[in-house]
């Protein structure tokens, strides 16, 4: 895969002739896109977690990643939580390219006052994701994960709007 | 341009970057790669037509009321070449097919679409609603633009 800046960021639904590409993702043993150990889950655990809500993220029509973005907290709160993985060769200015994207086809036709992104302490590539995309950090819930016999936090992050009203 | 009724060859007509409703449904400038695009139900009842220009875009007659011989329309086109004869064929459909008396649509301003195609197809601006739809992360007004039958 190359790394040079993507022309253009693409997404859609997974199809069939997607499923090699994704099990190829979870290979990678931080790909940690709604679980903890991605490359023990079983085919049909992927199949399950890159469901009918997750979009494959395409770098110049290759797939780079898998995004979601759910509702969260109140009805209508405008309150957004994304979970958001690259494949480990993206750089990280791969990170702030897609989620520059993806925060501007979902802020088009949706108000957004607070989108969250929730990153496992041991995740090291999660975390400078997050911290290079100008998040804000919130906080640690401590001690929420095991992780190779250890204990770890979940980390916080937000961006936040200021409400229209 | 003739119109005629859905097939599901169609189908890719009925899918592409306007926004909901638009009686103007144009490709919308700087649409967000990653955004959906938006996509209109084949026909499914009576309450609404939809009317095909082959190959080029479609005509959908929505919430009819055949009492009153009213409805709200929206034309979709992939490019803006075919809109001013596509509205004015919507118009005429509507006027002598259905026996419609009135049509009105949505019109968003902040889209900064050429309104001389409606003022030509016989539209009028009646109204402006402040803040009624979310587009490009801030609340817009959309214009109620209206043709009536006068014979």
């Amino acid at each position: 895969m190359t790394t040079t800046e993507p022309a253009t960021w693409t997404q859609r639904t997974a199809t069939e002739a997607d499923a090699a590409d994704i099990l190829d993702l979870f290979t990678e043993s931080d790909f940690l896109y709604g679980t903890y150990r991605p490359s023990t889950l079983p085919e049909h655990q992927i199949g399950e977690l890159v469901g009918d809500n997750t979009r494959l993220l395409l770098a110049d029509g290759q797939v780079a990643g898998v995004y979601r973005l759910e509702v969260e907290g109140s009805d209508h709160g405008c309150h957004y939580v994304l979970h958001l993985r690259l494949r480990a060769a993206a750089p990280l200015s791969w990170w702030a390219s897609a989620y520059q994207e993806i925060l501007r086809a979902a802020r088009w036709r949706t108000e957004i006052v607070r989108l969250a992104m929730r990153i496992p302490g041991f995740d090291t590539r999660g975390l400078q994701a997050a911290r290079a995309l100008g998040l804000t950090e919130e906080g640690t819930l401590a001690d929420v994960v095991v992780h190779n016999g250890q204990r770890y936090g979940t980390v916080y992050f937000a961006q936040i709007w200021t409400p229209e009203s | 341009m003739m119109l005629r009724g859905y097939r599901s060859a169609d189908a890719a007509l009925l899918t592409g970057p306007w926004l909901p409703g638009e009686l103007l449904g144009l490709p919308v400038k700087d649409w967000p790669a990653l955004a959906e695009p938006t996509t209109i139900r084949p026909p499914a009842d009576y309450n609404e037509e939809l009317g095909v220009a082959a190959d080029v875009g479609f005509a959908r007659f929505a919430e009819l009321d055949w009492s009153h011989r009213r409805a709200r329309v929206e034309i979709g086109l992939h490019g803006a070449d075919q809109a001013e004869q596509l509205l004015k064929t919507a118009v005429h459909y509507a006027f002598t097919a259905l026996a419609l008396r009135r049509l009105h649509g949505w019109v968003t301003p902040a889209l900064g679409e050429d309104t001389a195609i409606l003022e030509s197809a016989g539209f009028a601006r009646e109204t402006v609603i402040p803040d009624v739809l979310w587009f490009d992360g801030r609340p817009v007004a959309r214009e109620i633009w209206g043709v009536v039958r006068h014979d």
